[in-house]
């Protein structure tokens, strides 16, 4: 478990282990580049998907990325701790690589190429809670930057 | 040379809901009617080739040693939403090797209803995928479809009418359901399940088996049924590449419902085997579980250019009476979507027509090549049938 991961030391588990990592206190998707071929990877990825060689270097995403497509989910699933409905989305990050969650919006709010930024949210599930990453647009909080 | 495999029966049990109904009950009505279409005896069959995403292996054993423990090899295929196709593929591979001469392929599932998703969140060690709701099926391509929206002006229209094509042609179809055509104005306005699909956009939930004779063509000299077999020219199989993968976590099947690339690669092997071409292709089943797949196919099969699918289906060129008729049972929208019996339900209506023997669904002017295209998360099936 990386050194500053949210989760060490917390109560609450964490399976997104790797998934972000806090920065500043702010958390920060973190990827993979390929040091052999460039490629670059969201989540990380122990071989290269594209050449697989096993040289990889973490690399934390921006800070922002943009919305490239999103989808309002009004159909619960099945065993889904979340409730419907729900917006998902893929953002997109200026490293080259999409990342699909969660986003704290509903039909309307979005436009694709808006700013999307991470925050860290905890669910209630049978086991406990736990903690995910889901996107906020930025535009809702502070205004197109 | 010619690929020596060739589909000489086909079967299929009625998909609907079968509530009362086992997945061997469902099966055995489709192998049934598959021997019969041959005109050969279970005791024929030298290796059974199953597919099936939920039914375990069990039922499949269950399923062959109903007609006969005649000591044969029984091989069950899961994968995913092609796991029919898997199996097909197989099949056609061990005849045209000669390794067997005589093949059973069936395709079989029962579905729960409700939205498919990529996993359990009881025992899910990506809470992000499954616990957060983020595996449902439709969404991931629900977004892909979005962004040839933006890109190349897809419309929302576009999709209710691929949607209505399968509803028109499904309400004919005597394999499936035989659910009531839809309007344009009724899909659009059915509800969203995840925008910008509404709920007649989607496949619905069916349950159905389909089964397929496969010989090799000394076997098929021997049984008679030579006049009636259709080649399998064209037996391609493959899974995404890094091309497709966009980013994560999966399940990562987004890439080819946005690009169509992955289709497009594996079709262009399909054609090469079979030595045909798009130009040749008289009609087409494709695996489009929710609207805007066949907009997608039409461009990655090679029937039009990248960004014209939508048009394709409203100017009509989809249709029966059409440039390249595609899905003309209703497909997965209309007919239903028993995982394990899709693929093997495409190479149902596909031999049937190259037979002549569409029925109310005949595409006219004679039709002789084929294709069927049957992906299971983003793993692809694509097999070209050739009248000789």
């Amino acid at each position: 478990m990386h050194q500053d991961d949210p989760a060490a030391g917390e109560a609450a588990p964490d399976l997104q282990s790797g998934l972000y990592r806090l920065v500043d206190g702010r958390p920060r998707l973190v990827g993979n580049r390929c040091n052999a071929c460039g490629r670059m990877h969201f989540p990380r990825h122990a071989w290269c998907a594209r050449c697989c060689s096993g040289d990889l270097t973490d690399v934390p995403l921006a800070e922002h990325g943009r919305i490239g497509a999103f989808s309002w989910i009004d159909r619960q699933p099945a065993d889904a701790f979340i409730r419907a409905p729900y917006m998902q989305a893929e953002v997109e990050y200026p490293e080259g690589v999409s990342a699909f969650s969660v986003i704290e919006a509903v039909p309307g709010d979005l436009e694709p190429g808006m700013p999307a930024e991470v925050v860290l949210r905890t669910y209630e599930t049978p086991e406990g809670p736990r903690r995910a990453f889901v996107f906020r647009p930025v535009a809702t909080e502070r205004g197109q930057p | 040379m010619t690929y020596d495999s060739y589909v000489t029966g086909v079967g299929v049990h009625k998909f609907g809901r079968w509530a009362e109904k086992s997945t061997i009950e469902l099966a055995a009505v489709a192998i049934e009617g598959a021997l019969k279409d041959a005109g050969i005896s279970f005791a024929d069959v030298q290796a059974a080739y199953l597919g099936a995403e939920y039914s375990s292996f069990i039922d499949g054993r269950m399923i062959v040693q109903h007609f006969g423990w005649t000591g044969i090899p029984i091989n069950h295929y899961q994968q995913a939403c092609a796991s029919g196709s898997a199996a097909f593929r197989e099949a056609c591979h061990a005849v045209a090797s000669g390794r067997i001469d005589v093949a059973l392929v069936c395709g079989y599932e029962k579905m729960a209803g409700g939205l498919l998703k990529g996993g359990e969140a009881g025992r899910d060690r990506e809470f992000h995928l499954h616990g957060m709701g983020l595996d449902v099926t439709p969404a991931r391509i629900a977004m892909a479809i979005q962004r040839r929206m933006e890109t190349y002006g897809d419309t929302p229209e576009m999709l209710a009418v691929e949607a209505a094509q399968c509803y028109e042609y499904g309400a004919l179809n005597e394999a499936g359901p035989q659910r009531p055509p839809a309007t344009v104005d009724e899909i659009l306005d059915s509800g969203v399940i995840c925008s910008p699909f509404t709920r007649k956009m989607c496949c619905n939930s069916s349950d159905g088996a389909a089964a397929a004779i496969v010989m090799n063509r000394k076997a098929a000299a021997r049984f008679g049924c030579v006049d009636r077999a259709i080649n399998v020219a064209g037996v391609v199989a493959g899974s995404p590449d890094a091309d497709d993968l966009v980013g994560g976590p999966g399940p990562h099947i987004g890439g080819d419902f946005r690009t169509g690339d992955h289709t497009r690669k594996v079709a262009a092997k399909a054609y090469e085997m079979a030595g045909v071409g798009p130009e040749d292709v008289d009609l087409v089943q494709c695996h489009a579980p929710f609207a805007g797949g066949g907009m997608i196919c039409a461009e990655a099969l090679g029937f039009c250019e990248l960004g014209e699918g939508g048009r394709f289906f409203l100017e009509g060129h989809a249709r029966i009476d059409g440039r390249t008729p595609i899905n003309t049972d209703g497909g997965l929208i209309a007919r239903g979507h028993p995982l394990g019996a899709t693929g093997v339900v495409e190479v149902y209506e596909l031999t049937r027509q190259l037979r002549g023997e569409g029925g109310a669904l005949q595409v006219p002017g004679n039709p002789r090549v084929a294709l069927a295209h049957n992906t299971g998360l983003g793993c692809l099936n694509a097999h070209i049938f050739i009248r000789p």
